[in-house]
């Protein structure tokens, strides 16, 4: 762009329907001809926010993007699916109950054993058993990590952060 | 010999060439490598637009992958009428401005005008540089854009530095054009007084 066009440059910045690529190089322009900054500034002193810099995005930056969406979108499919599993899981306990009452009404008369039968392992021992979790990835941020544990119907997705203090 | 294996590198490759509406068209299948292709193409535009509406960039890439989580979500509801990156601005401005506003809300309940004093502080001592740099009209904008409402500021951002036409920053906010005009008005107003008033120095440039 020649000096000093000012109005044709002052004109383009406030265009309704700006042609981009014209836009830029005036902002480049802008940048480089103090006369011109002079000018356009003296018609409304806001134009100078039109210099802000514009943040260059690293190819690093955009791999990394893509690796922690990818993530994020595993960890909401789990999520997901443990919901599923979650909102099953009244049905599943109201069809026992109904199971067992109709159980005790059809041997309502049978004598009971003496002693109680012996409790299976807790969950909680059968969770124990499991660790440790699973790493599924390393994030972004340093010491920052994704496990999941799974059973047969639970999933339980961890994001430990330990940089964090709380 | 044929080549029978079908790397998602060489697919990727393939979509660089696609149009912006090809690739959302290819993402709304739930093709994974079109959606790859989508976030190295958008990733860079999507971090300067969320940059410049929240001034801070870890908070902005947090935005963008929540706004692309978001775009693969509701993949199926994006209409080939539709301009693409209209949407995604869309997706991406409307994320900015919910965590503009959990911002405030949380300084205003934890350290009510305490920061700002301190960058009004520090800029005061500034102030006799003669060249402006890219960097202090960053923090200026930041120090007067705070005066702004979310929408005058979106507006602004979208309008007067993106340059995008009203109609289409009305079409990425949800609301008229006319509204559009009258934030930006509104916004230039303040941002104006504010720079006049607090940096006088920077509104007009020395020779």
């Amino acid at each position: 762009m020649s000096c000093p066009d000012h109005r044709r440059l002052s004109e383009l910045l406030a265009a309704e329907r700006p042609d981009l690529a014209a836009r830029r190089r005036a902002i480049d322009h802008l940048r480089g001809c103090a006369a011109c900054r002079r000018a356009v500034l003296a018609a409304d002193p806001s134009n100078h926010f039109l210099l802000l810099p514009e943040p260059a995005t690293t190819p690093a930056e955009v791999a990394q993007m893509g690796r922690t969406v990818a993530a994020l979108r595993r960890v909401r499919a789990l999520e997901r699916r443990s919901a599923g599993r979650r909102a099953r899981l009244p049905r599943v306990a109201a069809a026992g109950l109904l199971a067992a009452g109709l159980a005790l009404l059809a041997g309502g008369g049978a004598e009971r054993p003496a002693h109680p039968p012996q409790v299976p392992p807790s969950s909680v021992l059968r969770a124990a058993e499991l660790l440790p979790a699973p790493l599924i990835e390393n994030l972004d941020r340093p010491q920052a990590r994704i496990y999941q544990l799974t059973e047969e119907d639970l999933s339980v997705v961890m994001i430990v952060d330990e940089s964090l203090e709380i | 010999m044929p080549v029978l294996a079908y790397s998602s590198r060489q697919a990727r490759r393939s979509w660089r060439q696609a149009t912006d509406r090809q690739l959302l068209a290819a993402v709304a299948g739930g093709d994974e490598d079109a959606f790859a292709g989508l976030i190295e193409r958008k990733t860079g535009p999507l971090l300067v637009l969320a940059t410049r509406l929240l001034g801070d960039r870890e908070e902005a890439r947090d935005v963008v992958q929540a706004a692309f989580l978001r775009v693969w979500e509701h993949r199926r509801r994006f209409e080939p009428r539709w301009s693409p990156n209209t949407w995604l601005y869309r997706i991406t401005a409307n994320l900015a401005i919910d965590q503009l506003r959990s911002r405030r809300s949380q300084a205003r309940g934890r350290e009510p005008f305490r920061w700002h004093l301190r960058r009004v502080a520090d800029w005061r001592h500034r102030r006799d540089l003669a060249a402006l740099q890219e960097k202090e009209v960053a923090r200026i904008f930041e120090e007067l854009a705070a005066g702004l409402s979310d929408r005058q500021r979106a507006v602004f951002v979208l309008r007067a530095l993106e340059g995008l036409p009203s109609r289409e920053v009305a079409a990425i906010l949800g609301c008229r054009a006319s509204t559009v005009r009258n934030h930006l008005f509104s916004a230039r107003k303040k941002l104006r007084e504010e720079l006049l008033k607090r940096f006088p120095e920077y509104a007009t440039e020395r020779p």
